[in-house]
């Protein structure tokens, strides 16, 4: 018995040594929305399209393929068959699951590729900028241990500031600074994600001999925040609904 | 229910009749503007980003037209 788990560990411990590259799936919880029962004014019918939406969330899965320098966060879900396609292409918008990361930490730089308002943009962010707050807090996720880490960022919309906290659980155990939807620079990987609406949560870890593959990626318009928001309110002025 | 669910339902049967036909479900596309309004109300109160409450209701707007399109042209047979 004994043998059998030093031989255990002497091969996962080799495999994580030689490995040039992780591929790493993440599920999808959505957490309760108490706040989608305080919304007034809107039909009983567009309140549970979206809650539908939210469920359907739960069968996206997104991928985390990683070198020790730069990493792509993206989907490969497909629309599943029993799915209800307007509510399921819902449940991907609200994720952002045609969206793709590419992190760059010798750059300090996450770029993301997305389509909005019929246009492919890339908006870049600096990782520095990210300020995680590292605590002492621990759990155990899928047998590694794990630190707490903090940071914060602001969606603006028409409606207000919002103040989006985000909780990180990363494990030093595996020396792959990267996580879900660009959020890296820690000391591990990151393998629980938590925002206001949505946790990733790692549900599978492969370690790769071969060295990443670079990801044809789109080309676009680079932008920042602010001028996004104003391209949208130029759409706002010209839109048919 | 006020979907185009309805009307979905309503295309899949080979032949029209009015009592298959949910009358709740838009025909028009001003009731569309109405409905990608609300989906795109709703995704801001959540706190989802400009952009991406402009996209669920675009997207909604759009699949709305298509099966009022899809509705009319079955009318007129």
């Amino acid at each position: 018995m004994n043998k059998f788990v030093y031989l255990l560990i002497t091969f996962l411990f080799t495999n994580y040594v030689y490995s040039q590259h992780i591929e790493v799936d993440y599920k999808i919880i959505t957490l309760e929305l108490q706040k989608i029962n305080e919304v007034k004014d809107i039909p009983d019918s567009v309140i549970e399209s979206m809650k539908e939406s939210f469920e359907l969330i739960k069968s996206i899965k997104m991928v985390l393929n990683a070198s020790k320098t730069e990493s792509y966060f993206f989907s490969n879900t497909k629309l599943a068959n029993d799915a209800n396609s307007e509510n399921f292409r819902m449940a991907q918008i609200m994720i952002g699951s045609n969206d793709v990361y590419h992190s760059n930490l010798l750059k300090n730089k996450t770029k993301r590729y997305f389509t909005a308002y019929g246009e492919k943009l890339i908006m870049e962010t600096s990782i520095k900028k990210l300020n995680w707050i590292l605590t002492k807090e621990t759990k155990t996720i899928s047998g590694y241990l794990c630190y707490k880490a903090e940071t914060n960022y602001l969606i603006k919309n028409s409606l207000g500031s919002f103040n989006k906290k985000i909780i990180a659980y990363y494990t030093p155990e595996i020396n792959y600074r990267f996580g879900p939807k660009g959020f890296c620079g820690l000391p591990g990987l990151i393998l629980e994600l938590q925002d206001d609406k949505f946790v990733y949560v790692v549900e599978n870890i492969k370690f790769k001999k071969e060295n990443l593959k670079l990801k044809k990626l789109p080309k676009g318009k680079i932008v920042t925040e602010d001028e996004l928001n104003k391209i949208g309110d130029k759409i706002k002025e010209n839109r048919k609904w | 229910m006020y979907s185009v669910l309805a009307v979905e339902l309503f295309m899949s049967t080979s032949s029209f009749s009015e009592q298959n036909f949910d009358p709740d479900s838009p025909t028009t596309c001003e009731e569309c503007m109405g409905l990608a309004q609300s989906y795109e109300n709703l995704a801001l109160f959540l706190g989802f980003s400009q952009a991406r409450a402009y996209e669920i209701g675009n997207n909604r707007y759009d699949a709305c037209v298509n099966q009022v399109d899809k509705y009319h042209a079955a009318i007129q047979g």
